[in-house]
């Protein structure tokens, strides 16, 4: 079961397993609200690449922008 | 003697710097408490952000000083009535430092991260928000090395900001800034947040880099950042 996470929603579930970070993105851009150029972090490690593919356990982080406000 | 500053005295700051007055000088001996904002209050800060009476148009560092002071007589507080910007931030936070932001753009978060990175010993918390989430973020260095990443690591809206500091605003635009709209809930939680994280490092025991949260699903999740 791998961890898909933006901001602070985490999905957990096996249908992730075997898929492309691309194709996560594109199924999961709405409903986790993923920024168009989020950082992408494979277990904390930075990826680049949308075709590598999720594994059991991996967790999957769309690093979701610094809020802004707050003055 | 241990010193704090908090920059920014807004919507997170004001309700982040009494708890935080009151927590050090139950603690610690000899805390030095530095505000810093270049703003004042205004009527339409009244449904976000904790002042005193009688403190609109007045600078919001020197109001929370002037509220704190009788309230915490055993700690030293100061105000700076000014913008952080890298014409004066090297004065502002100094080795040893534990540094609380929250202000309202990266460029200055930009310039508070890129200060903390030349010091030996800082730790920094930088809390942000937007209408309902938002996240904080901590950056903590000892003995010149960091324990956490910088604000910018994994942040490229910080790393190459694309607003701009109020240092560097005419009085015109900064009246001609739009404020964005934000829920005092949104400020508080931002607020406690940032607290939880100084406790958690000033008690060895923080292991995250940032945390993010949502207001609407009351979710935060701490991550730690390699």
């Amino acid at each position: 079961m791998s961890k898909i996470t933006c901001g602070a929603n985490e999905l957990d579930d096996s249908r992730w397993d075997g898929k492309t970070i691309d194709q996560v993105r594109s199924e999961l851009g709405a409903v986790l609200n993923i920024p168009e150029n989020a950082v992408v972090l494979l277990n904390g490690d930075e990826v680049r690449q949308g075709s590598s593919t999720l594994h059991e356990n991996d967790e999957l982080e769309f690093v979701k922008a610094s809020g802004e406000k707050g003055a | 003697m241990r010193r704090i500053v908090v920059i920014g005295l807004g919507g997170i700051g004001s309700h982040l710097v009494e708890p935080l007055a009151r927590y050090v000088s139950g603690i610690v001996d000899r805390v030095e408490l530095h505000l810093v904002d270049g703003d004042t209050y205004s009527p339409g800060n009244a449904d976000r952000q904790r002042t005193g009476v009688g403190q609109q148009g007045v600078n919001k560092a020197e109001a929370q000083a002037t509220f704190l002071r009788p309230q915490f007589p055993t700690l030293s507080i100061s105000a700076r009535a000014e913008f952080v910007s890298e014409r004066n931030v090297a004065e502002i936070i100094v080795e040893g430092n534990a540094v609380f932001v929250g202000v309202d753009n990266h460029a200055t978060r930009k310039v508070v991260s890129d200060r903390a990175r030349r010091l030996r010993e800082v730790l920094l918390i930088s809390a942000g928000n937007d209408r309902t989430d938002g996240n904080v973020q901590v950056y903590w260095r000892q003995n010149g090395r960091r324990r956490t990443v910088a604000l910018d690591r994994y942040h490229p809206e910080i790393r190459f900001p694309t607003d701009r500091n109020p240092a560097d605003l005419s009085c015109e635009q900064l009246a001609a800034l739009p404020g964005g709209a934000q829920i005092i809930f949104t400020n508080l939680t931002a607020a406690a947040l940032a607290l939880n994280a100084y406790y958690a490092a000033t008690a060895a025991r923080l292991t995250y880099g940032e945390v993010y949260f949502d207001i609407l699903t009351n979710r935060s999740r701490p991550v730690e950042r390699k």
